[in-house]
């Protein structure tokens, strides 16, 4: 069975809030992302605290921009990198919506996206609040070292986004409307090296592109960009150079998330961005900015998760990767 | 036969699984190091940079100051190992170890900066199940083996001694 693909009918972007680190402040995107932290603790006494705040201000943000007040939210839906999604569950603790947790690593908030979609267009319901957020530290502790331990930085090693993001979905026009969307299958490409995942994450996002244009018929031409969630620099040579080998022209309209958040060189983030919040920070910021202006019209969004856990690669268990994609649309 | 099978799979087993040559290729090029030379220097460079301080301050204890020379060689690593504590503490040695590499990290300040950085980590589950036995997490495979190693060095030297 192939991965599966399907149209979505009638689901728009209401509002979105974002908040990131100053990190991704200073970036290259940087003028696109209008509220940060200074610190890291985000004045709480841990990271995870301080992610759980995250997550909380960007849904506050959202919902402050939205028609919706929090009592008319239906369905909310989030997912981050922490153990259990825990930062997730804490987030929505003290509302009064139902609640699910998805995990797809750093494709948790398209696959919350997907579902939202999906969950929309089979009820009768008309509204659904999607949230992620990633912290440095807290990822950094969970999946590498401590943070003061003075581990080497490899060059293929990717940096965790530090910043959340929240989107309320509704069934009310609007300018972004999300039209397709496909799920992809895991991935294995039998590699070990969990300071490589971008070019083991690149062939799960090769599968979900190429898959995706053969069930909705479709060519590269058709798509204005061509957006990936977190390759990093290695990852999205990959990406490229394998797809220009099977004949896919996307040279000219195809930007990597991980790769455009951080100055490689400036800030020395090694291959770039990855995290949850990565794929959607950039998005919803830049892209659909970009896409308002009517620079583009038509863009495919491939989020890619490496789902390995802390024991797994002692356990010197290859890494399972996986890619979702949606298709946002200028509303016209 | 077992001892070789597993000796083969830990040297070769991470690259043996891979099917496809040319994803094989891409996997091992991606994560090899393009500036060996430049890192080995300055690691040597370091390195040897800590060694000659290490050496004065033990002179300066054992010369000037007139301390014997095992407590001359305690006081040296002492003072290493508060150096390596402190910059932790402020989160300058991970900075560091960067340009550094092995020069700062084989000494017994990467030793120091395992043992801080875990502690610090634990800070936030509290004193027993924080602190006190995070601490250890890293190093405590040095811990082990360097029992075990003692052990078997202990067994050797008895009975090379009885002949």
């Amino acid at each position: 069975m192939k991965s599966q693909s399907f149209i979505v009918k009638d689901v728009y972007i209401d509002a979105i809030g974002i908040v990131v680190s100053k990190k991704e402040k200073d970036g290259p995107l940087g003028k696109y992302f209008k509220n940060y932290i200074d610190d890291y603790y985000f004045k709480c006494q841990t990271f995870e605290k301080a992610q759980v705040k995250l997550a909380k201000s960007a849904i506050s943000k959202a919902l402050a921009k939205s028609m919706y007040n929090i009592d008319d939210i239906e369905i909310a839906l989030g997912g981050d990198l922490s153990n259990q999604i825990f930062s997730s569950t804490k987030a929505v603790n003290e509302e009064f919506f139902p609640f699910v947790g998805l995990y797809a690593a750093c494709a948790s908030g398209i696959l919350g996206i997907i579902i939202a979609c999906l969950y929309i267009n089979a009820t009768s319901f008309n509204n659904a609040l999607i949230f992620t957020s990633s912290h440095l530290c807290v990822s950094e502790r969970q999946f590498r070292f401590p943070n003061e331990y003075a581990s080497l930085i490899k060059e293929t090693t990717t940096t965790t986004v530090t910043g959340a993001c929240a989107l309320i979905l509704s069934t009310i026009p609007k300018k972004i409307k999300i039209t397709k969307a496909t799920i992809g299958k895991i991935v294995d490409i039998m590699s070990t090296n969990v300071n490589d995942m971008g070019t083991a994450m690149a062939y799960a996002a090769i599968d979900t592109f190429i898959t995706h244009l053969e069930n909705n018929k479709e060519t590269c031409d058709d798509y204005d960009l061509i957006v990936t969630g977190d390759l990093g620099f290695f990852g999205k040579n990959v990406f490229m150079e394998e797809l220009l080998n099977k004949n896919y022209q996307i040279e000219n309209k195809y930007i990597d998330c991980g790769d455009s958040i951080y100055d490689k060189e400036k800030q020395k983030t090694a291959s770039g961005g990855s995290g949850p919040a990565c794929v959607m920070c950039v998005t919803f910021s830049y892209i659909i900015n970009q896409m308002q202006k009517l620079k583009y019209k038509k863009v495919l969004v491939i989020a890619t998760g490496a789902l390995h856990s802390q024991i797994s690669y002692q356990q010197k268990e290859s890494i399972p990767c996986i890619a979702h994609g949606i298709v946002l649309e200028v509303n016209i | 036969m077992y001892v070789f099978l597993f000796l083969y799979h830990t040297i070769f087993g991470d690259f043996m699984i891979l099917n496809n040559q040319k994803i094989k290729d891409k996997v091992k090029n991606n994560g090899q190091e393009k500036h060996k030379i430049k890192n080995f220097f300055l690691a040597f460079l370091f390195g040897g940079l800590f060694g000659i301080v290490g050496q004065a301050i033990f002179y300066i204890f054992n010369l000037i100051i007139n301390l014997n020379e095992d407590l001359a060689t305690i006081l040296t690593s002492i003072i290493f190992v508060s150096i390596a504590f402190i910059m932790t503490c402020f989160g300058i040695f991970d900075k560091f170890a960067q340009i550094a590499h092995a020069g700062i990290l084989i000494p017994i300040t990467g030793f120091a900066n395992s043992i801080t950085a875990s502690a610090l980590e634990g800070k936030a589950e509290g004193m027993i199940y924080g602190i006190g036995s995070k601490m250890f997490s890293l190093v405590g495979s040095v811990c082990t083996y360097g029992i075990v190693s003692a052990i078997i060095l202990g067994i050797i030297y008895f009975i090379v001694g009885l002949f």
